[in-house]
C-alpha cells in the first residue's frame, strides 16, 4: 500500500513537472491576432500583477481603475503568474525587470515608462537620530564617490560583483536591520551571504556610524511589522515610500530611482521584437533548473539549513508539546474546577486562532520585547499550539479506557498515580498513537509559516532561491518532495513506536 | 476479621445501604444473595473502598478503614476482588497480568513472579495460555486468569462481585470449579452470585440482602430450604405476586378481574390457568359476600379493614395460589352456609385444595390451584 503511494506521488510530480517545462509558445501560437497587446491601453480592463503595497500598487489602483488587480508579495510570484497566464501584464521597477527578462526569454516590455519611484530606507519611528544621520550619510557618499561605486558594482555589473570589505569597529553599539533578501539586486542571497546595492550601502552607514550591523530576514510584510514593533531598528529593501507606509515608519531621502515598466508575454505583444526560441528537451531543461536552483552558488546549503530548521522547530515543538500537552490534560481532567476552567479556556483559545496569526502576534507583539530570536518564538508558539490539540487527544484516549481497568489496578493496591502510570497510560498511548500522528505530521507542514518571523526554514528558503533564479516551479516542487520526505520518515519513526507499544510484540 | 458497623450509602439522593451490620470471620464462605438494586455490590465494593461509605465503620484487624488516616492501598493488598467482567490489564499477557503485582507491590523478584505466576496458572487450569493477551481468552478463562491474579496478592480474603454473570453457561462450571477448589483450602471469601445452587452448596454462611440492608440471614440450609421472612420466601421461590384489596361488597369487579388478567399475562401462565384463577376468585368472593348472613358479613368486613386478595406464582415450585385475608371476627372466609345449592364449593373443590387458618388476628385462606 505505501509504494502504491509513493508510485502515485511521483507520478503525478513529474506530469506536474513536466506541465511546468513545456514550451510556452505553443500557448501564445493559439491566441487569436486581434487580443495582442499594443499600448498601455488594450489592458485597461486586463488583471494586472503588482507587489502587494508597493508604489506600482497604488499607480494602478488609480489610473487603471477598471483592471482587475493581483496584489502578490515577491516579485518571484508576480513573474509567475505572469507566465501562467493568470495576468496580461505586471508593473515592476526596471531594475527588477531586467534581471526577470534576463532569466527568463518570454517576457518583454509592453511600456518601459510607466512610473517613476524612489526606495528609500525605513526607520521606526522613535530612530529620528538615525535617520537624520543616515541622510547626511547618503549626501556624504553622493559627493565622494563611493555611491557611485556601489551602483557600479550592484546595478551594472552585479553578476561578478562581491560585497568589498568595509572596516568598522563596531564600538558604538549593534544597528539592528530588516531585510527580505529575495530583492535583487538590492538585498538577496549569494554564495549563502546576503549581499546587494543596500547591503552594502547599509554595512557602510554602520561603519560610519561605528557600530556594528545585525541582519534579520523577514518577508516584507513581517519586515514591516517589526519595524513599526521596534524589532529591529530600520529596514532596507528597496523599500518605496508610500503614503500608507509613511504614517508609521521614518523615511530617509530617497537613495536610488528608477522607472516601473509593464512586462507581459512576447507572445501576447503586437510588437515583441526579436524572439528567441527555446528548442532544449525536457531532460535539458530539467538539468538546467537542477543546475540553476541547487548547484549555482551552492544554494543546496540554503536548502540544506532550512529543512535543519524546519526539522528542529517541529522536533521541539512536539516535545514540549507533547510534555505540556499531558500537563493540560491533566489540569483539564482535574477535580478541581478552577483548573478544569482554565485548561478548557486555553484550548478553546487555540482552536480558536489561526496559527499563523498566533505565531506573528507572539512574535511581534507578546515577545518583542525580550527581542528572542525567531526560532525560539516558531518553538515556543507550536510547542503551545500542539498542547493544546493533543491534551484533548490524551484526554479522549485516557477516558476510553474502561473504568474497570483502574478498580482492578485499586482493588490490587496499586495507588492512583501507580494505576496511571503501570496501567492506563500504556493503553492510552496505544490508542492516541494514531491520531497524534496525524497531528504530528500537520505540525511539521504548519512550520512553513515561520518565514512570517525572520526564521530561515525550508519554506523561506526555497522563496530566497526562487527571487534569484525566477524559476517557481522547481524550488516549489522541490520543497514540496522534501517536506513529504521529511513528513514521512518522522511517520515511519512513530509507526515504529506504535508497534513497539502495542500488546502483541511479545507473540 | 472484618466488622462492618452501620455501613451507610448514598448514591446522590438515593440510599443504597441502609445501617447494615455484620461481621465476616476468618475461614467463611460467605454467600451474599438479594434481588438486583439491592445493594449487595455495593456493600462488597464498600468493603474495599471502592465505593466510599457514607457513613458507618468496617473495621479489619482492630483498624478503622474509614478512618482518613489509613492508607487505603495497603489494606487492599491484602484484599483481593474478582469482577464481573473480568477486568484483566489488556496490555498484558496473561503472565503479565500474574506479575504486575508481586513485582510493582511486594517487590518480588521477576523470576519468583513468574515461577509463582505459573504455578497459579497450573492451578486455574490455564498454563497453556500465559502468552496469550485477555482478549483473546474466552469469558471463562478470562474470569480464571484473574482469579489466578487475585491469588498472586497472597490476599487473606477474596471479594468476588457476581463472578460468573457475564458468562455464558457453558463457562459457568468451569469458574465455579476453581472458586470451589479455593473454598476447599478455606480461603475467606465473599461472594456475591445469582448461582443459588452453588452458593447453598459451598457457602458456611448466606447474607439475603434486601432493601439496603441483610434482611435474613443464616447458614445454607436455614436460607434456602426454610426461609423464615416474606420476602426471602419470594425470592428463594421465586414467587410473583399480584396484591388487590376490597372495601365492601361494593368494589369494581372488572377492575379486579382486568388486573389478574394483567399479571396472568406478564408471566406467561396459560389461559386454563388464567381461568382458573378468575373461576376461584369469583367464586370465593360469591361465598364471602353473597351466601348467608350478608349484611351483617358486609358489615364485619367494611368495619375491620377490609379483605386483601393475593394471587401469587411460584417459579420454582410452579405453583399457582389465591389467599384471602380478612380480619378474624369474620370467623370463616369460605362461609359455607346450608340450605345452599352448593355450587360454588363443589366449583372450588373441583379445581383448589383449600385450607383455612387464623394466625393473631388474621383469617387465611388458602386455595392452591392444583
Amino acid at each position: 500500500m505505501k509504494k502504491l503511494v509513493l508510485y502515485f506521488f511521483i507520478l503525478s510530480i513529474s506530469v506536474s513537472i513536466s506541465s511546468c517545462f513545456s514550451d510556452e509558445t505553443d500557448k501564445g501560437q493559439k491566441q487569436l491576432q486581434e487580443t495582442k497587446l499594443r499600448t498601455l491601453d488594450d489592458i485597461r480592463t486586463k488583471n494586472i500583477g503588482v507587489l502587494l503595497g508597493s508604489l506600482q500598487d497604488e499607480y494602478v489602483t488609480q489610473n487603471f481603475p477598471n483592471a482587475n488587480i493581483i496584489r502578490i508579495d515577491h516579485s518571484s510570484d508576480l513573474a509567475m503568474s505572469l507566465q501562467q497566464g493568470q495576468c496580461e501584464a505586471i508593473l515592476l521597477d526596471n531594475v527588477t525587470s531586467s534581471y526577470l527578462m534576463k532569466e527568463n526569454g518570454s517576457f518583454a516590455y509592453l511600456d518601459d515608462s510607466v512610473t517613476q519611484n524612489t526606495f528609500a530606507v525605513g526607520f521606526q519611528s522613535d530612530k529620528k537620530f538615525l535617520q537624520n544621520k543616515f541622510n547626511e550619510f547618503l549626501k556624504e557618499i553622493r559627493n565622494n564617490g563611493i555611491y557611485e561605486k556601489i551602483y557600479d558594482r550592484w546595478i551594472i555589473n552585479s553578476d561578478t560583483s562581491v560585497m568589498p570589505e568595509i572596516d568598522n569597529k563596531g564600538e558604538n553599539g549593534i544597528i539592528h536591520m530588516g531585510t527580505t533578501g529575495e530583492s535583487i539586486p538590492f538585498s538577496f542571497v549569494k554564495n549563502n551571504v546576503i549581499v546587494g546595492f543596500d547591503i552594502e550601502l547599509l554595512y557602510r552607514f554602520a561603519a560610519y556610524m561605528n557600530m556594528k550591523l545585525d541582519i534579520k530576514i523577514f518577508n516584507f510584510g513581517g519586515m514591516l511589522a517589526a519595524l513599526i514593533s521596534n524589532k529591529i531598528d530600520l529596514g532596507a529593501n528597496s523599500i518605496m515610500v508610500t503614503e500608507e507606509r509613511a504614517k508609521q515608519i521614518l523615511f530617509s531621502d530617497g537613495y536610488f530611482t528608477t522607472t516601473s515598466g509593464m512586462l507581459a508575454l512576447k507572445s501576447n505583444l503586437y510588437n515583441p521584437g526579436e524572439s528567441k526560441t527555446d528548442n532544449k528537451s525536457f531532460l535539458d531543461k530539467f538539468k538546467e533548473s537542477f543546475v540553476n536552483n541547487i548547484v549555482l552558488e551552492k544554494r543546496y546549503i540554503l536548502i540544506l539549513d532550512g529543512l535543519k530548521v524546519t526539522f528542529i522547530i517541529t522536533i521541539l515543538a512536539a516535545l514540549f508539546g507533547t510534555i505540556l500537552g499531558g500537563f493540560i490534560c491533566a489540569m483539564r481532567m482535574s477535580r478541581r474546577r478552577i483548573l478544569r476552567l482554565m485548561s478548557k479556556g486555553y484550548i478553546a483559545f487555540f482552536r480558536g486562532i489561526p496559527q499563523v496569526v498566533f505565531l506573528m502576534l507572539m512574535f511581534y507583539v507578546v515577545m518583542a520585547p525580550f527581542k528572542t530570536d525567531g526560532v525560539t518564538v516558531a518553538v515556543i508558539s507550536f510547542a503551545m499550539y500542539f498542547s493544546a490539540y493533543v491534551s484533548e487527544m490524551f484526554r479522549t484516549s485516557i477516558e476510553s479506557i474502561k473504568k474497570g481497568q483502574t478498580e482492578a489496578s485499586l482493588a490490587m493496591g496499586f495507588s492512583k498515580f501507580c494505576t496511571f502510570i503501570y496501567i492506563i497510560f500504556p493503553q492510552a498511548v496505544q490508542r492516541v498513537l494514531p491520531v497524534y500522528k496525524g497531528e504530528f505530521i500537520s505540525l511539521v507542514k504548519i512550520t512553513a509559516i515561520v518565514g512570517y518571523i525572520a526564521v530561515l526554514d525550508l519554506t523561506k528558503a526555497s522563496d530566497i532561491i526562487r527571487s534569484r533564479t525566477f524559476d517557481a516551479f522547481f524550488p516549489l516542487i522541490m520543497v514540496a518532495v522534501l517536506y513529504f520526505l521529511l513528513a514521512w520518515g518522522l511517520t515511519l519513526i512513530l509507526d515504529f513506536l506504535e508497534i513497539k507499544t502495542a500488546p502483541k510484540r511479545n507473540l | 476479621m472484618i466488622t462492618v458497623e452501620n455501613l451507610t450509602k448514598y448514591f446522590g439522593n438515593n440510599l443504597v445501604l441502609n445501617n447494615l451490620n455484620t461481621v465476616i470471620n476468618k475461614g467463611e464462605i460467605i454467600s451474599i444473595i438479594g434481588p438486583s438494586g439491592s445493594g449487595k455490590s455495593t456493600f462488597l465494593r464498600c468493603l474495599n473502598l471502592l465505593e466510599e461509605p457514607t457513613s458507618g465503620k468496617i473495621i479489619i484487624d482492630g483498624v478503622n478503614i474509614l478512618d482518613k488516616k489509613n492508607n487505603p492501598n495497603r489494606l487492599r493488598q491484602k484484599m483481593g476482588m474478582v469482577f464481573q467482567s473480568f477486568n484483566l490489564f489488556d496490555h498484558l499477557t496473561v503472565l503479565g497480568n500474574l506479575t504486575i503485582g508481586p513485582v510493582k507491590l511486594l517487590k518480588m523478584s521477576e523470576t519468583e513472579a513468574k515461577a509463582q505466576g505459573r504455578d497459579l496458572l497450573n492451578m486455574v487450569g490455564l498454563a497453556y495460555k500465559e502468552n496469550s493477551f485477555p482478549a483473546e481468552l474466552s469469558g471463562g478463562q478470562q474470569q480464571r486468569v484473574a482469579i489466578a491474579r487475585c491469588l498472586s496478592m497472597h490476599p487473606e480474603i477474596i471479594l468476588f462481585d457476581e463472578p460468573t454473570s457475564a458468562l455464558d453457561p457453558t463457562m459457568v462450571s468451569e469458574v465455579l470449579g476453581v472458586i470451589r477448589r479455593l473454598a476447599s483450602d478455606g480461603m475467606t471469601m465473599a461472594i456475591v452470585t445469582h448461582e443459588m445452587n452453588f452458593a447453598k452448596d459451598v457457602s458456611t454462611r448466606v447474607l439475603y440482602m434486601d432493601e439496603g440492608r441483610i434482611y435474613e440471614e443464616g447458614t445454607p440450609s436455614e436460607i434456602f430450604d426454610k426461609p423464615q421472612k416474606e420476602k426471602t420466601r419470594e425470592f428463594i421461590y421465586r414467587i410473583r405476586s399480584f396484591n388487590y384489596h376490597i372495601n365492601d361488597k361494593n368494589f369494581d369487579l372488572f377492575d379486579l378481574k382486568s388486573g389478574i388478567e394483567r399479571f396472568c399475562t406478564k408471566h406467561f401462565l396459560d389461559s386454563r390457568s388464567t381461568l382458573r384463577i378468575q373461576l376461584v376468585v369469583e367464586e370465593l368472593l360469591q361465598l364471602c359476600f353473597f351466601e348467608g348472613d350478608r349484611d351483617k358479613r358486609n358489615h364485619h368486613i367494611e368495619d375491620n379493614g377490609g379483605l386483601n386478595i393475593c394471587i401469587s406464582y411460584s417459579e420454582k415450585n410452579n405453583e399457582l395460589s389465591v389467599e384471602f385475608s380478612a380480619h378474624k371476627s369474620l370467623v370463616t372466609i369460605l362461609n359455607q352456609v346450608e340450605n345452599t345449592d352448593g355450587i360454588s364449593i363443589n366449583i372450588l373443590k373441583g379445581i383448589a385444595y383449600l385450607s383455612e387458618t387464623i394466625t393473631d388476628d388474621r383469617i387465611t385462606l388458602r386455595a392452591v390451584i392444583s
